[in-house]
């Protein structure tokens, strides 16, 4: 056997040119076969809106400053929502993988509560909090918040036990554990987390603003449904789907930077 | 510096009942001796170190840290690789000082000093997932001693690997050990190791974990590994070997689905 003194390169490749090819194609190409139906009249356009039309009204509703509008409103409650309730997500999540007693007396609560669909808590949220901006930034709270301590503390306890028998054996107290052990050992669970729940509040924003917002993405959506304007409903459907993508490709960016030490990232 | 370990003992409770893990456990460590204790597996050395070390409290008992020579009593190398992976190799070596306070600096400055000892200067930037098994347990070593302990807790640290960097590893442990003139506590169940590096072998019996034997190993050092063909140390090897057999037997014999 050799001794092997060198530094092994293990990140793997970010995908073949080729893999990047065929992501790119196979969107394009069903696009492609939607619009062509459209015009031979294999798809009625009342109900497949031609996607140059869609694209058409994603740009007039641009100009217009609707569209825009409406995005903004929605990303604010998306945003402070998110915040409002992965934050304290993560941190209830990493005391309960830290301390057994706090996890006895959260879990179960949790594990009831997490299987609930979320949006059937809105009457009630509205019951509670009223039909202006606070029922939705809370509704998409308490979604965010799910993912986030369930991850979270399963993240600290996939650490394992040598890591804080190590830390305590170097004369670590309780911070410096938990800024040195807690924090960056169950960082890539949390990661992925955070990204759920970011995810999960892009979905219940426009849940809620379907049946109580007269302003946002969801609530434009609801209004094109009602007066049949169906190249207005893709249109908002469009632009949602694409931020989602963008907000999954910045949160993998995130995580990427953030957990170097690790010999693949996802 | 000296440690005394006093009327020892540690009672685990599990499912099937209490378990002693150590009994009456009486042990006295010289200042600059390198003890070495051996015994079959699940006979209580890693509980034995572990309260030693203050992970573990015991059941009973007490140990005495006497004349503390170093910045910090004891430190611990653990048997499996315990580097932290989100840290670099420089700062997991320099994770005890950035505990002490030390400022960044000159706490990087010192354990570039260490690493560069135990050949891993070059890597300092490094991630542990980078490293070979080997190298990733020189840094368990080298942040051991960059706590600058008064006594070097070693948990069969070279288990996992091979014969060859194993017999690497243990002269360039005894060369660090010399300059540094530590005392050190070895756990192992390897008896050519222990008679190896060891001025003094210990030989525990499990079930409970009691202490069976006290054996002086004065083969002068340097040592090389040319001493394992010696036909003292195959007669003291031959000797602990019998001490410890029956233990072995006894604990297959015990152990359900193997017949006695």
């Amino acid at each position: 056997m050799v001794v092997r003194e060198d530094v092994v390169s293990s990140r793997p490749a970010n995908g073949s040119a080729g893999d990047r090819l065929v992501m790119v194609i196979t969107p394009l190409a069903v696009l492609v076969v939607w619009e062509v139906s459209v015009r031979l009249g294999y798809l009625h356009s009342l109900f497949f809106p031609p996607p140059s039309l869609v694209f058409q009204t994603i740009a007039r509703l641009t100009r217009s400053g609707e569209l825009p509008g409406h995005v903004l409103i929605s990303l604010q409650r998306v945003f402070l929502g998110f915040f409002l309730g992965a934050a304290p997500g993560v941190l209830l999540g990493m005391s309960m993988g830290w301390s057994r007693r706090v996890r006895a007396a959260i879990e179960p609560m949790v594990s009831a509560l997490y299987p609930v669909p979320k949006v059937a808590l809105l009457p009630m949220i509205l019951l509670l909090f009223g039909i202006g901006e606070l029922s939705k930034v809370v509704l998409v709270a308490i979604g965010a918040f799910f993912p986030a301590v369930i991850n979270a503390m399963t993240g600290v306890m996939g650490i394992s036990p040598v890591y804080f028998e190590a830390a305590a054996n170097c004369g670590a107290g309780r911070w410096k554990t938990f800024t040195r052990v807690i924090i960056p050992g169950s960082l890539p669970v949390t990661l992925a987390g955070i990204r759920l729940a970011f995810g999960m509040a892009l979905i219940l924003v426009v849940t809620a603003e379907f049946v109580a917002a007269r302003s946002g993405v969801g609530a434009m959506i609801w209004l094109a449904w009602e007066t049949l304007r169906t190249e207005k409903l893709y249109a908002g459907v469009v632009t949602w789907a694409f931020l989602g993508l963008v907000s999954t490709w910045c949160l993998r960016w995130v995580e990427a930077s953030v957990i170097r030490w690790r010999p693949h990232t996802s | 510096m000296r440690l005394i370990c006093q009327h020892l003992s540690k009672v685990y409770a599990t499912r099937s009942g209490r378990i002693a893990a150590l009994v009456d456990l009486n042990l006295v460590v010289r200042d600059r001796e390198f003890v070495c204790i051996v015994g079959p597996s699940g006979c209580g050395k890693t509980t034995l170190l572990k309260i030693v070390a203050g992970l573990l409290a015991p059941s009973g008992g007490e140990v005495v840290y006497e004349h503390i020579d170093g910045a910090a009593r004891n430190a611990m190398v653990f048997q499996e690789d315990s580097a932290f992976p989100w840290l670099t190799v420089i700062d997991n070596v320099a994770f005890p000082l950035e505990v002490e306070g030390v400022a960044r600096t000159e706490r990087r400055r010192r354990a570039q000093v260490i690493l560069d000892r135990v050949g891993l200067g070059r890597f300092a930037l490094n991630y542990p997932h980078e490293l070979s098994t080997g190298m990733k347990q020189r840094v368990g070593i080298a942040r051991a001693f960059a706590r600058r302990p008064a006594l070097l807790l070693m948990d069969e640290p070279f288990a996992s690997l091979d014969a060859q960097i194993r017999a690497v590893l243990q002269e360039e442990l005894v060369a660090l050990w010399s300059e540094h003139e530590r005392t050190v506590l070895y756990v192992t169940h390897d008896i050519e190791e222990a008679l190896f590096l060891g001025d003094r072998v210990i030989v525990m019996s499990g079930s409970p974990g009691q202490i069976m034997a006290e054996i002086p190993v004065s083969f002068p050092r340097p040592r090389s590994h040319a001493l394992r063909a010696d036909p003292r140390f195959v007669g003291l090897k031959e000797e602990i070997w019998e001490l410890i057999k029956s233990e072995v037997l006894t604990a297959l014999a015990g152990h359900p689905g193997v017949a006695p």
